[in-house]
């Protein structure tokens, strides 16, 4: 079954950029994807550029208002995504707690259509 | 209701054996903890029907029968409904001998507290889960226990089980190199069950709260029996030893908590402080320390003391390294300066409370550990300022009383 990680941030406390800080959270990021693609559940999965590139749509009663930004001001933003095929929910979480840093981490599980049908 | 006693506690008792097997046997069969709860709530309804004429021979069996049918029976209904998919395979086909392999109660309830305690749930869920489906207790009781009422604790505990099942938790005990992981939430939740039947029991006598203390070693027990060299397991047991041990120094005659530097020792259970120290000593034979081992140590420190005055605080300050060390939390990083503070260290104790003074500002020992390293230090107008705060913050019950002669203590010291 499908489950969506989502990995938010605080930039406030990301480790300078060429910090050797960041240079061994990239690591660890690299690691972490390189063994969710080994064990086969990766489906698809990304970082994502900065919340100042967020484009948001908003559509209200057929109107579409666009803004720049990521839709919710929060202090955390999203940083990246993996989008997993595992077994249950046993296997999810486990994945969750190997996601390497500091930060926020949301699983979620897709539904499965075909048993809506 | 029967009637007759007789058959009233032959449901009770059936109840208190049979209700964790269920639920159990049934969450495994259908990875599904509300449809378990609900096949065997209706197997106990229908006992309290018909055993009213005759108890049968072999209750547990009656029971499993009749809840395993009610299980297929919601299943049916379900799918007509359209609430739930037809199964390809249905659970009814797995062979229905209870006496054959893969069947095993033990760890069908082992699986089954792991699911409560499944790392998608909030601490405060895995508890409550915990203490509904693995121990049985009810709602209302455990709406009771966490202060709040019947109807919210009904839709905690349905939210709980809807993600169980939205996340296909399997309710199977987890693989050996998952442990670890796995066991950390079950240790807390079982540790926190114990501490809310032991914290309350002064001011609150009802039957639920004292019970929990046993309902959490049963739990403990559980684990220990599927993973007897597990030295957290064994931490936790020991620690739940030494707590119990000072059960009956802790309350005072007139219901009132008495604290440990208070307590009259000759009334410690030494008995159950020994196995505390024969489990810890095996424990930590492992050197594989984790938080539990940890506490275990530091009660055991306490347990060693013929006195108060004689307490060795320089071991209870390295004990609270280790447990930084393996758990940082700031409430240990507070109980270690307060050991600081008595150990004639209070200069070093300030310095740490001041580390995490910002974190902890709303917990009002805080500011009874600052009021206690100024007072040390012979700085007590700001101690008077700090034990203002403490109270302003808002101690437990059971502490004011204590916390108020320091209060007396330190007012002397400023007017005498």
């Amino acid at each position: 079954m499908l489950f969506l990680l989502q990995y938010l941030y605080d930039p406030a406390t990301q480790p300078a950029e060429g910090s050797p800080e960041a240079q061994c959270e990239f690591e660890a990021w690299m690691a972490f994807s390189q063994e969710m693609t080994d064990a086969g559940v990766s489906v698809a999965g990304a970082p994502l550029a900065p919340p100042e590139t967020a484009t948001t749509l908003r559509t209200t009663r057929g109107q579409r208002i666009t803004t720049d930004g990521p839709f919710a001001e929060t202090k955390e933003v999203l940083g990246g995504f993996d989008l997993i095929d595992v077994a249950d929910g046993d296997e999810a979480m486990a994945w969750a707690a190997k996601v390497p840093g500091d930060g926020i981490v949301e699983v979620r599980p897709a539904l499965d259509l075909s048993a809506m049908t | 209701m029967p009637s007759d006693a007789v058959e009233t506690d032959a449901l009770s008792t059936a109840f208190a054996e049979h209700w964790p097997r269920l639920v159990a046997d049934l969450a495994r069969r259908h990875a599904d903890l509300e449809l378990a709860e609900d096949a065997v709530a209706d197997a106990f309804a229908e006992a309290l029907r018909t055993w009213r004429t005759s108890v049968p021979g072999n209750p547990g069996g009656w029971l499993r029968t009749a809840a395993r049918r009610r299980a297929i029976d919601r299943i049916r209904a379900q799918e007509a409904s359209g609430r739930r998919e037809r199964a390809v395979a249905r659970p009814e086909d797995e062979p229905d001998d209870h006496a054959g392999p893969g069947h095993d109660p033990v760890r069908d309830q082992l699986a089954l507290l792991f699911g409560c305690c499944h790392p998608c749930l909030p601490q405060e869920s895995q508890v409550a889960l915990t203490l509904r489906s693995v121990n049985g207790l009810t709602t209302a009781d455990i709406a009771r226990l966490f202060l709040t009422s019947a109807d919210t604790m009904t839709r905690r505990l349905h939210r709980a089980r809807a993600k169980l099942r939205a996340y296909a938790v399997p309710f199977r005990v987890p693989e050996p190199d998952q442990w670890p992981e796995r066991l950390a939430p079950v240790l807390q939740a079982i540790y926190l069950t114990f501490t809310a039947g032991y914290s309350s029991e002064s001011h609150d006598t009802t039957f639920v709260r004292g019970d929990l203390c046993d309902e959490a070693r049963w739990l403990a027990q559980l684990l220990a029996a599927a993973a007897p060299d597990d030295p957290e397991i064994a931490g936790l047991l020991a620690l739940m030893d030494f707590t119990d041990a000072r059960r009956r120094a802790r309350v005072a005659p007139d219901g009132s908590t008495v604290t440990l530097e208070d307590q009259d020792r000759s009334l410690w259970d030494r008995a159950a402080m020994e196995s505390g120290r024969t489990r810890l000593r095996a424990a930590l034979r492992q050197r594989r320390i984790g938080p539990f081992q940890a506490q275990a140590a530091l009660s055991a420190c306490h347990a060693m003391a013929p006195t108060w005055q004689e307490t060795n605080w320089a071991e209870i300050i390295s004990w609270y390294d280790v447990l930084l060390a393996v758990d940082p939390s700031s409430v240990h990083a507070l109980n270690r300066a307060v050991a600081l503070t008595l150990g004639g260290r209070a200069a070093e104790a300030l310095a740490a409370i001041d580390g995490v003074s910002e974190e902890l500002a709303d917990y009002p020992y805080l500011w009874v550990a600052r009021a206690e390293a100024l007072e040390r230090l012979g700085r007590s107008a700001e101690a008077l300022e700090a034990v203002a705060r403490a109270d302003a913050a808002g101690l437990h019950p059971s502490q004011e009383k204590h916390l108020h002669r320091r209060v007396e203590r330190l007012r002397g010291v400023r007017s005498p």
